[in-house]
């Protein structure tokens, strides 16, 4: 029984570290989908894009670690605002438009592809500023970084959430996001906020990229997979519901790990039936909002 | 002609139908993946396009078309039944009792799987732990490797490459299992070292066909390799560069004397007298004892 706990405990431990990840990426999913109603397929290739070029920071120019994650998150920041250019305002004309679902898928391929020719298609180390060292956390071991990821992802979902509720800019987004109309009269610039919407959503992704590039390796294929968990902890979580897609990002990331435990070869599989019957259960999400239906 | 399949089975087929129908090539040389090879070649038998397989192990790879009235298929690499016989005379000599078996989910690491238990069925060695598998993309191997140290493990075998392999070196440190291990000669790859480093790569051993040879005038040999490989952009592999040399040559030979129509018995060019165990220490590979 004591082993079980340990490795339940192990499980936990790896678990948290990753789903924090998923987390950090959901967001910027629900940030641009209160104010636009659409998503960035590409935010695996943004997160992507996050790592390579902190890479370059880091390694190849030599800049701190710190520098590097900054120029990282202003650079993937800035390509939200292209992608907003390009893949969205041109296709969002009307409402129930779904173009914006290939055009980001569009730019996500377009992004791979041209990493591949800048940074090769081969895994990349990125060393952990914190060491290789591994620390102990009663029976479970868990590197610095993984530490660091867990501490930074969900700090960083908090502070955006801070934002988005006292800042003046984040209320502005906020107001936006609720009533599009009622934001302009009152001389909210929307257009403006659209495009802030994408800059947090894509720096969300950049500083994710960044933060797993130790544990992954940095390398053009990276992003693919988180992309698609985040998107899963997104809409398991409840889109509209920043707390719920913390959540969601973590029990994805728990769910994985446990399964692991019991059936490796299974693991993904189990756990997005999970999803599906919970989804099945409360088509909202985990803790979305109930629909009232009137009839 | 020189193209990437990135080790993807679907862009493997890609290049080389490209090859056989737009770049009309006499011959090819690779692939390095086992799963990209288990792809193309029916395609090279089908076109009678002679295929030299140079690094690539998995044994249907040959085995496959072994019994054609004419087989398009070659190989100067050491197949998964020669590598992993040198595994398990390892395991015999040590006298290890429990083993465990890891592999990972591409074409090769299931056809490593299979190779692996019907060898040490054979050699009547008991399998305790796995087969387990993990995605070659995987980045926490804890939860396979504590069912390993559950199983009391002394010895592990897992047919992982490079990537995969520093991530089950990362989690068997998180776990504390400190057994010896081994894969194929995908852990010779200089990769390997890059990617873990050397403390996380200590004591991990692979089979391989030469270990790079460290006194004066080798050495100065391997500098210049080297360089000559990093001003192309790319990373000097000693064991799948000397082969893919001899493949090459003995491609161009077959065409000389016998033109591009072959039809010769002998299509396996590499045996168990070329092969060994090598273990990393110190961020250099030597002869495993």
């Amino acid at each position: 029984m004591e082993t079980f706990f340990v490795k339940l405990w192990q499980a936990v431990v790896s678990g948290l570290s990753i789903g924090s990840v998923y987390a950090l990426i959901a967001q910027g999913y629900y940030v641009t989908f209160i104010t636009t109603g659409a998503l960035n397929f590409g935010q695996g290739e943004f997160l992507m894009m996050g790592a390579l070029f902190g890479l370059t920071c880091h390694i190849t120019l030599g800049l701190p670690y710190g520098l590097a994650v900054a120029g990282s998150v202003v650079l993937v920041g800035f390509m939200g605002v292209g992608l907003d250019r390009v893949a969205i305002r041109p296709v969002l004309r009307h409402a129930l438009s779904l173009s914006w679902v290939l055009s980001t898928v569009a730019i996500s391929i377009i992004l791979k592809n041209a990493a591949v020719q800048i940074w090769g298609p081969e895994q990349i180390k990125f060393p952990s500023p914190f060491g290789d060292a591994v620390l102990r956390v009663g029976p479970a071991g868990i590197f610095p970084q993984e530490l660091f990821i867990i501490v930074a992802a969900t700090g960083t979902v908090l502070l955006v959430q801070v934002f988005l509720k006292r800042a003046v800019l984040g209320k502005a987004l906020t107001a936006v996001a609720f009533n599009r109309n009622a934001a302009a009269v009152m001389g909210i610039n929307v257009q403006r906020m659209v495009v802030l919407a994408f800059v947090i959503s894509s720096a969300l992704a950049g500083l994710g990229g960044i933060l797993i590039a130790p544990i992954t390796f940095a390398w053009a294929y990276m992003g693919t997979v988180p992309g698609i968990k985040a998107f899963a902890a997104a809409i398991f979580g409840g889109l509209e519901n920043p707390i719920g897609i913390l959540v969601g990002g973590l029990v994805i990331g728990l769910l994985e790990q446990l399964f692991g435990i019991i059936n490796s070869n299974l693991k993904e599989g189990i756990t997005f039936l999970v999803i599906l019957l919970i989804l099945a259960l409360r088509p909202t999400g985990l803790m979305g909002k109930k629909e009232i239906e009137k009839v | 002609m020189v193209y990437d399949d990135e080790t993807k089975p679907a862009k493997g087929v890609e290049n080389v139908t490209r090859m056989i129908t737009r770049d009309k090539v006499f011959a090819i040389v690779g692939p390095v993946n086992s799963g990209v090879a288990l792809a193309i070649i029916d395609i090279c038998q089908k076109m009678e396009m002679p295929l030299m397989d140079t690094i690539a192990t998995a044994e249907p790879i040959i085995e496959r078309y072994a019994k054609a009235p004419k087989s398009y298929i070659f190989r100067v690499s050491l197949n998964d039944g020669i590598q992993t016989s040198f595994m398990i005379d390892h395991i015999q000599k040590k006298k290890y009792q429990r083993i465990g078996l890891m592999h990972d989910s591409t074409g090769w690491g299931q056809s490593g799987r299979d190779t692996a238990l019907r060898l040490l069925k054979d050699a009547k060695i008991n399998v305790v732990a796995g087969p387990e598998v993990f995605d070659q993309n995987d980045t926490d191997m804890t939860p396979q490797l504590t069912k390993m140290k559950d199983a009391k493990v002394d010895f592990i075998i897992s047919y992982s490459l490079a990537p995969a392999g520093v991530q089950i070196a990362k989690s068997m440190q998180k776990i504390q299992l400190g057994v010896p291990w081994t894969s194929t000669w995908a852990l010779i790859a200089p990769n390997f070292l890059k990617l873990g480093g050397k403390e996380t790569v200590e004591g991990v051993m692979a089979v391989t066909s030469y270990t790079p040879d460290h006194s004066e005038n080798p050495k100065k040999l391997n500098a210049k390799v080297d360089q000559r490989f990093k001003d192309q952009g790319g990373d000097f592999h000693p064991v799948a560069t000397a082969q893919t040399y001899d493949g090459a040559r003995l491609v161009l030979r077959a065409l000389d004397r016998v033109g591009p129509d072959p039809t010769p018995d002998n299509h396996e060019a590499l045996g168990r007298e070329s092969g060994f165990l090598a273990i990393w220490k110190n961020g250099k590979l030597v002869r495993a004892e």
